[in-house]
């Protein structure tokens, strides 16, 4: 556990909610994920045939860092929706969409970069009747490529990024 | 004749011994459990379904060493746990790039680089029964890591692939 701690310190630069990841980290009920840049470095040795996925691998090449943390078949979902949202500093986020589906609420936030025009952050809390989570992308982020970014990297939590990508479509309910 | 014979055998066995971690090696020394050696075609086997997802995992791997270690029988504690850790960061330098935990299982994936390529993989899952190490000389496909994150997490099936290949 003292690895997982160090790790998520080098990790947690400028990350969102810190203090809500470290207080349930050790707290066996909750899952957790924690990606290093030098697995997104990595990833970009992946084979691409098509163009459009070489931009996918460019744009996963620019972020720093991942943390998921999550916990399903719970009573607690929506209260431990409410606490991180709580945590989350106004002041330094802004709220780009809500979602509502099915029974899950789903908030997205984003913290600017030092570069104009560029997202350092990307912060989503979701919580549900039975199941929470909530995730930090962090480094040089592009918002059009986000929703391919998690389906390329197949990891759960970052499916829910492609709601970013319907938002385009206007398909969703904003709260 | 049966000079060349043994001292190509022994050339062959060091060349095996010195493409695994020492941590690795020290471990399976230190601990009864199972180890298990897999090449590249042994791995190829392994996948009599066609699965691509598999073959992508394993394309770049040259050798997987493999131990399972029952830590109630060993009494492999947590401390020892965290040793293991720090001894593939420290002695080792490997350097992590994932770790999560899922239904109390934790797991920690490490690699080795040398000339900017990954020339070793180590992905330890554990969890209050057992310790799994993969020992890989090469890479698995990175993208694919949560798949064999999921893989082992949720019903151990690489394990089990391996365990049955090497039975079979």
């Amino acid at each position: 556990m003292a690895m997982m701690l160090s790790s998520i310190a080098a990790f947690s630069q400028g990350d969102a909610i810190s203090k809500f990841f470290t207080k349930y980290q050790d707290d066996e009920t909750f899952s957790q994920v924690t990606i290093s840049s030098k697995m997104f470095s990595l990833l970009t040795d992946m084979e691409v045939d098509k163009p459009e996925d070489q931009e996918i691998i460019d744009a996963i090449s620019k972020l720093k860092g991942l943390r998921i943390l999550g916990k399903d078949d719970t009573r607690d979902g929506r209260t431990l929706y409410k606490e991180a949202l709580a945590l989350l500093p106004t002041k330094d986020y802004e709220e780009l969409m809500s979602v509502r589906d099915e029974d899950k609420d789903m908030k997205f936030f984003i913290r600017s970069g030092a570069t104009p025009g560029k997202i350092a952050e990307l912060v989503m809390v979701m919580g549900g009747a039975d199941d929470f989570m909530v995730l930090s992308l962090f480094g040089e982020i592009d918002l059009k490529k986000i929703g391919k970014i998690g389906s390329k990297m197949d990891i759960d939590g970052l499916n829910h990024l492609h709601k970013l990508d319907d938002k385009k479509g206007g398909d969703k309910d904003k709260h | 004749m049966k000079h060349l014979l043994i001292i190509a055998l022994t050339a062959c066995a060091l060349q095996v011994a010195h493409a695994q971690t020492k941590t690795t090696e020290l471990l399976d020394d230190k601990h009864e459990g199972t180890s298990l050696y897999f090449y590249k075609n042994t791995l190829r086997m392994l996948n009599q379904k066609e699965d691509k997802e598999f073959d992508e995992m394993i394309k770049d791997i040259e050798k997987i060493r493999f131990l399972m270690i029952d830590r109630q029988t060993e009494n492999f504690s947590n401390a020892d746990f965290k040793k293991l850790q720090s001894d593939y960061t420290k002695k080792e330098s490997y350097e992590e790039i994932m770790n999560g935990r899922l239904d109390g299982r934790n797991m920690n994936i490490y690699v080795r680089e040398s000339g900017g390529k990954v020339k070793g993989t180590i992905i330890i899952a554990a969890d209050s029964s057992n310790l799994y190490v993969l020992d890989i000389l090469g890479r698995i496909a990175l993208e694919k890591a949560s798949a064999l994150f999921k893989m082992i997490d949720e019903n151990s099936d690489v394990a089990k692939k391996l365990k049955n290949a090497h039975i079979d």
